[in-house]
């Protein structure tokens, strides 16, 4: 074997990758070639030399730092969790109240491809929450105070408090920003 | 063994047991440590990152799979970290007299100082000299070299195959060679 091909070979004569044939070619080079078994040596000693390095303690105080860091943030993780729980039951409500209420009121069936447009509207209101609330609460307020609390007038009621929840939980859950891209994403 | 008892751990960390996660931070602060600083090169930073790799595995928990071993899934991610330091400002030169790369001893003291100056010199350049090589091939010699890893687990560490991780330790002990030994010898045919 050539110097030049011995020493491509070191690195990995070092890792114990060579077959058998070449790696009795390498030693039996080395063996004769006292600039390649420099060679082999300075590389043997970079290895040492890495391997001998001391280890450094690390700072008890770590275990601690993780811990208190991770336990903030389940901390703040809980409520976000609850809100989210909330939204889901709250959009489910939201829907079955909604869909009670338009077969009870006798609107016939649903447009499906309207329900893309009304729940951008939906979600583009969640900035004037307050006035929705009290623009759609009004009447249901005005029909319960004349005493018309049939079913249909508790299921609105119950739909605008379903209504509120969710975008209650929409606000929190959602930035501004979220919220108006999701408003383009279903206005599409 | 190991690999079961850290399971175990990681089971009982996503059941709500922060105890739990606390005995896998204990398991593994060293090495971790010990990773982080000699791919960044000063104990400070080391710290930060050590600390923001395991806050980043507990996020990550649930995308770790018992297939894989704990070990080089967190070393994946610290190793993530450290790149992300890395971007921000490269490795800082450590002084000699840094705690950190004097030698350990059983007593605590050397008992021959002039010998312990000379390890801790070594250490020192051995040290320097890792931090001139580009941040791959430091994390190849890192993980094979000062974590023990065989190539296969590195290269399960680095996302890469098993010949890119020997390719970039092969790359980086000649280089390593040509730094701590500048008197480069010709070959005689």
């Amino acid at each position: 074997m050539t110097c030049r091909r011995v020493r491509a070979e070191l690195n990995r004569y070092l890792d114990g990758d060579l077959s058998d044939e070449r790696r009795r070619g390498v030693r039996e080079h080395l063996a004769a070639c006292v600039a390649c078994a420099r060679e082999w040596e300075q590389l043997r000693g970079v290895a040492a030399m890495l391997e001998g390095l001391s280890e450094v303690e690390a700072p008890a105080r770590l275990t601690e730092s993780v811990l208190d860091a991770v336990g903030r943030e389940r901390i703040a993780e809980a409520p976000r969790q609850q809100a989210l729980t909330g939204l889901a039951l709250a959009g489910v409500g939201l829907v079955l109240s909604t869909a009670i209420v338009v077969s009870l009121a006798g609107w016939g069936p649903l447009d499906l491809s309207g329900w893309g447009a009304w729940a951008a509207s939906l979600a583009a209101a969640g900035a004037k929450q307050v006035a929705v609330a009290a623009e759609v609460a009004g009447p249901v307020l005005n029909a319960l105070a004349r005493g018309r609390s049939g079913p249909l007038v508790w299921l609105l009621a119950a739909d605008v408090a379903a209504l509120m929840a969710v975008l209650a939980g929409a606000r929190r859950l959602l930035s501004v920003k979220r919220l108006r891209g999701l408003t383009n994403m279903l206005a599409m | 063994m190991e690999f079961d008892a850290d399971d175990r751990l990681v089971h009982q960390t996503l059941a709500g047991d922060l105890k739990a996660y606390g005995a896998l931070v204990d398991r593994y602060r060293k090495r971790v440590y010990n990773l982080a600083y000699r791919m960044l090169g000063d104990r400070e930073r080391a710290e930060d990152a050590t600390q923001e790799a395991f806050i980043r595995a507990y996020r990550g928990l649930r995308s770790y799979r018992p297939s894989a071993r704990f070990a080089s899934w967190l070393f994946s991610t610290t190793s993530h970290v450290c790149i992300d330091h890395l971007r921000r400002r490269p490795f800082a030169a450590v002084s000699i007299d840094e705690p950190g790369v004097r030698p350990a001893t059983a007593e605590g003291i050397d008992a021959d100082p002039p010998a312990a100056y000379g390890r801790t010199e070594t250490q020192a350049q051995v040290h320097h000299a890792l931090g001139r090589l580009p941040d791959t091939q430091r994390l190849a010699i890192a993980l094979v070299h000062l974590q023990g890893l065989s190539y296969e687990d590195a290269a399960e560490v680095m996302g890469c195959p098993v010949g890119t991780v020997k390719s970039h330790a092969h790359r980086a002990r000649t280089t390593l060679k040509r730094l701590l030994t500048p008197q480069f010898q010709e070959c005689v045919p």
